[in-house]
């Protein structure tokens, strides 16, 4: 398969071009998600935290679950797109794209919902005000800042070569502002090999941060549950196991966003079934690593177990966290080396059911790991006010939860509609790179 | 020994059926409005010998006990030509106290006790209260010395007799105190012998301030006969205690970070970058390239 | 000395009421607690009854009754009492559960009914070792690990181990909150409204008024430590359970019982709830032995909900199945 700009171009631009009834309606309902999630915001802004199922021993709920959900998958899929990149992948080509756009929308959503755990939003420059570095909080503030920064450079950079592509492809129906855009976007970028070489060479180094950048910011976010004292936190394998859980969750989402824009974009073409089972061997291998270490955390809490750490485990079993546990933990792990391991099961449907079972049991391993560790503190919870036992979602939640993911969809049809879904330039170049070399 | 001992018990007996105010501090009680009004009286004689009444008066109904403010008492001191000692008006917890000048002559029964009492007329509507404690003015010598390398406490205790004479106090039972923070620790017990009406105790180690200053406290108190006296001194017997938090200053908890964690942080921020601003140059570099060429074209 | 008459001025003005009783003193109750002790004058905006000297009741308005404490600011909230190192013994074989210092304290810092400040748990380790009653200030520990994770330093320890928290620093993060192992922290889920202190009188020493999305807790009630009166909950236990002071001076007492603290902690085994934590509290505990009270006494006068919450403890699920028994 050879691919130049030109016909890649009149392939895509249509994608650009043209929006459809579909994709104003499908918008329309995520906005009016979207708009609900406001207005629960609105609730919890008007009357406290109260209207949250959130009380004083489990202070943090599924805002937090989803904060370190959204985070994961931005991390992963600067994980991704960055070790595709510097390993120069012979088949990165149609999905770096999309992993990197995975990377800055959850990346712009996930620090959101930490803020809607925190009491005076109205002091939250006292962050930068009066900073104390000791606290893993502040950590996280100047690691996710770095990470947000170094991952936009490095989406943006990777985003030139097509920008300086858009600007010069003449037929391309926009509105002049939109063209004016790109090419001031587009960094007078001319193809020169000059040009080429900077910007390979700048992709390189930025790629190289990411990853380091991601590792170290993933791990930080484990921190802040790694240093407390509660059971089922305090543990040393906490940084390792968020980064794995992390990518892992955000190979599953790849492997989702993957299908869906090929249905949508009919991209059948360039996204095939080696792409989804390449991505799936990754995800089988992340898999394993992510069982293994989940094994190993519960496995030393269980085995020498200390009173806490057995009354949290004698929870997980026992309560209807067992079937929560089973479901994130077991099939989560399983499902996905069974489908991408046996070859009759290695379909791009199979191995997409696999990677959708991922990302959700993932939001539940998330939800376990915070929740029942909150709801077993040292001294007994005794108290009359039957909320407060134990934990469970109100509607602002919901309602803030399902924001979350219409903005993430509606960031990635704005982001089809800007930018083409799938790189030229990365297409075009694995082409020159790679010829010859594929396995077909 | 004996004997003597059981004659200070009889002496002490018949003073508190014959003696009037037989109790140290006496309560009052008049009730109006459902409110019972209650007034007591104490008195205290401190190290530097001011001797001062002390009163609380209070209303009390059912669960409600609160205490008068801006009562205007009377004291007085005798029984028969009683003598008006002062009048004083209470603060917001219904206490006022009232110092007796020392230069006055005090009117003393037999048994040289002087009878102080508290008057409290109220208002219209409300009965009068009284109070009243009988007293005998004793004084207490406290020596701290060290005897044989021993830190020895050592108490006097003298009364003035109707003829001017000094008298030793005999078989007192007095407590040693130091003082601290919030209360008086009990440090020991002594006995005043029935002789001299001395006696002493030894002093063991225990924390002083900064320097190793202590105040010692010799007190007899709520005594029937003599109420509440004490005397006491400074001097530099504690153990010196210094606790310095201030050398915590780069801590996990502190304000200031431990040196390795800003260095740490240090070395990630600038190791990013450095990076980051390399690649803004190059990226600068792209585009002055582009313009160049554009400006060729 | 200086600071106590400046004390008793300050007092002394907040009973300036200018009431058109024609009566030209009043008798009041004289501080905040007083006033909120008495149930039926709890409330917000409400009138409160006085009482005058002449024996009168009269109403005035409860906002007009300030407590005339002296207010510290928040930077000398930092500083603490100079060389004073405060610690607090619980002897646990007096403690009956009379909640007289939880009361104390509500009272003292206008907390709602519900949230408690101080706590009594009752602990049970295992289903064959003995029940006993737990009260549990915030430990004040010396290697606070709230303090450690706080992002914007709302909450400090100071020279005299106390660790206050500064609401109006506070961002509401709630990382304290996981951070303590002891649940000592508590969260202000929505606009409290319990509070008659204005805004302006705010000082960290009494975490008074609390305000909507920060965090409060026990403050070893600094404000009456700097008046030289005992912490409310120490003075208000008619146990005498517990004992509080500086250990730099190494004494300690319940108001009635002044002792050497390294003397009591050693002759009575003394020691800190969950050491093997590592926070290094300063809260210590005598072990519930030679009990002065039956266990049950505690749970006399408590409500059929109030039991309810122990019902995950061994020897209240024996008591409850032996009751059905019969």
């Amino acid at each position: 398969m050879e691919y130049d700009s030109s016909k890649l171009m009149r392939e895509f631009a249509p994608q650009i071009e043209k929006t459809s009834k579909s994709w104003y309606l499908v918008f329309a309902t995520l906005l009016a998600f979207f708009l609900f999630g406001i207005f629960g915001l609105y609730t919890q802004i008007t009357k406290g935290h109260v209207v949250t199922g959130m009380r004083d021993n489990v202070v943090w709920g599924v805002y937090i679950v989803n904060f370190i959900f959204f985070m994961g998958m931005s991390y992963a899929g600067a994980l991704i797109s960055g070790i595709l990149y510097l390993f120069k992948s012979s088949w990165r080509g149609p999905v770096i794209r999309m992993a990197e756009l995975i990377t800055i929308i959850s990346l712009f959503i996930g620090p959101v919902f930490i803020l809607f755990c925190i009491g005076r939003l109205d002091r939250l420059y006292y962050l930068i005000l009066f900073p104390r570095i000791q606290s893993p909080i502040t950590w996280d503030v100047i690691a996710i800042s770095t990470d947000l920064i170094g991952c936009i450079i490095f989406l943006y950079l990777s985003f030139i070569e097509d920008f300086a592509k858009l600007r010069d492809y003449k037929e391309l129906q926009l509105p002049k502002w939109r063209k004016r855009l790109y090419k001031y976007l587009a960094l007078g970028y001319q193809e020169t090999p000059w040009q080429y070489k900077i910007i390979s060479h700048t992709k390189n180094i930025m790629a190289a941060m990411v990853i380091a950048i991601a590792i170290i910011v993933y791990s930080v976010l484990a921190w802040i549950f790694g240093v407390t004292l509660q059971p089922g936190w305090h543990s040393t394998i906490f940084g390792p196991y968020f980064v794995i859980a992390a990518v892992y969750s955000g190979t599953g989402m790849l492997i989702v966003v993957m299908w869906i824009f090929r249905k949508v974009y009919k991209l059948e073409e360039y996204i095939t079934e080696k792409h989804f089972v390449n991505v799936g061997v990754l995800l089988l291998i992340l898999a394993a690593f992510f069982g293994y270490f989940t094994f190993s955390d519960y496995l030393t809490k269980w085995y020498g177990s200390i009173k806490m750490d057995k009354v949290l485990i004698d929870k997980l079993f026992t309560s209807e966290y067992y079937y929560m546990f089973i479901a994130s933990n077991y099939l989560g792990v399983l499902v996905p080396i069974i489908v991408v391991g046996i070859k009759k099961f290695r379909t791009i449907t199979n191995i997409t059911i696999a990677g959708l079972i991922t990302v959700v049991s993932l939001w539940f391993n998330r939800y376990l790991i915070v929740v029942p560790t909150l709801e077993t503190p040292y001294f007994p919870i005794q108290d009359v006010r039957s909320e407060w036992l134990s934990y469970s979602v109100t509607w602002v939640e919901m309602s803030l939860i399902l924001a979350g993911i219409s903005v993430f969809c509606m960031l990635f049809m704005l982001a089809s509609k800007f930018v083409p879904i799938i790189s030229i330039s990365e297409m075009e170049k694995h082409t020159g790179e790679t010829r010859g070399l594929m396995r077909d | 020994m004996k004997s003597n001992r059981i004659s200070t018990i009889i002496v002490l007996l018949i003073s508190m059926l014959f003696v009037q105010a037989f109790s140290y501090a006496q309560e009052d009680e008049a009730e109006y409005d459902g409110y019972i009004t209650k007034l007591s009286l104490s008195y205290i004689k401190n190290t530097n010998n001011v001797k001062t009444l002390r009163c609380v008066i209070t209303a009390k109904k059912g669960e409600i006990n609160l205490p008068l403010e801006n009562a205007e008492l009377k004291f007085y001191a005798g029984n028969e030509q009683s003598l008006l000692l002062g009048v004083q008006k209470t603060n917001n917890e219904g206490f006022a106290s009232l110092d007796i000048n020392n230069e006055l002559k005090l009117p003393q029964d037999d048994s040289g006790a002087v009878l102080y009492r508290v008057e409290y007329k109220g208002l219209e509507n409300s009965k009068d209260v009284t109070a009243e404690v009988s007293v005998v003015d004793i004084n207490l010598e406290l020596s701290l010395e060290e005897i044989d390398s021993v830190k020895t406490i050592t108490v006097k205790g003298t009364r003035i007799g109707k003829n001017g004479e000094i008298l030793p106090v005999k078989g007192q039972d007095l407590t040693i105190y130091v003082k601290r923070l919030y209360t008086n620790l009990k440090i020991g017990e002594i006995n005043l012998s029935e002789d001299e009406g001395i006696g002493s105790t030894e002093f063991k180690s225990i924390p002083g301030d900064s320097v190793g200053n202590i105040l010692i406290i010799a007190k007899i108190e709520d005594n029937e006969l003599y109420a509440t006296v004490e005397k006491s001194k400074e001097i530099k017997w504690g153990s010196i205690v210094s606790y310095d938090r201030t050398s915590k200053k780069r801590e996990l908890w502190t304000n200031e970070a431990p040196i390795w964690m800003a260095i740490t942080l240090a070395i990630f921020l600038l190791g990013v970058w450095y990076h980051l601003v390399r690649v803004f140059i190059k990226m600068r570099k792209i585009k002055k390239l582009g313009e160049q060429i554009e400006g060729v074209a | 000395m200086e600071e106590k008459d400046e004390n008793k001025g300050s007092r002394r003005n907040f009973l300036k009421l200018g009431l058109g009783v024609g009566v030209t003193s009043i008798l009041a109750a004289t501080s905040a607690s007083l006033l909120t002790s008495n149930k039926a004058f709890a409330g917000n905006s409400e009138k409160i009854k006085v009482l005058t000297q002449d024996g009168k009741l009269v109403e005035v308005n409860k906002a007009d009754l300030v407590p005339a404490d002296q207010i510290v600011s928040r930077e000398d909230s930092h500083k603490g009492l100079p060389n004073r190192k405060f610690a607090m013994v619980i002897d646990l074989g007096k403690c009956k559960n009379a909640r007289k210092c939880i009361e104390a304290c509500q009272e003292g810092h206008q907390l709602p009914k519900e949230q408690e400040w101080m706590r009594v748990f009752l602990m049970q380790d295992t289903e064959k070792t003995a029940p006993y009653w737990f009260p549990r200030p915030c430990f004040h520990c010396d290697n606070p690990l709230c303090v450690s994770v706080c992002p914007v330093g709302a909450t400090y320890k100071r020279s005299d181990g106390i660790v206050l928290v500064d609401n109006e620093r506070c961002i509401g993060c709630k990382f304290c909150m996981t951070a303590c192992p002891f649940s000592a922290r508590q969260f202000h889920w929505k606009e409290p409204t319990t509070y008659t202190v204005p805004e302006e009188k705010y000082s960290p020493e009494t975490n008074m008024p609390g305000r909507e999305g920060t965090v409060g807790k026990c403050v070893f009630c600094p404000d009456k430590l700097r008046k030289g009166e005992l912490p409310r909950c120490a003075s208000a236990c008619p146990m005498g359970v517990i004992y509080f002071g500086d250990i730099i001076e190494d004494t300690v007492t319940n108001g009635d019982e002044t002792i050497r603290f390294s003397e009591l902690i050693k002759n009575r085994a003394g020691y800190r709830q969950f050491e093997e934590l590592g926070t290094e509290p300063s809260v210590y505990y005598l072990p519930p032995v030679d009990r002065q009270f039956p266990l049950e006494r505690g749970l006399d006068g408590l409500d059929e909900q109030q039991i309810k919450k122990y019902d995950n403890v061994p020897y209240i699920k024996n008591l409850k199945e032996t009751k059905d028994g019969i």
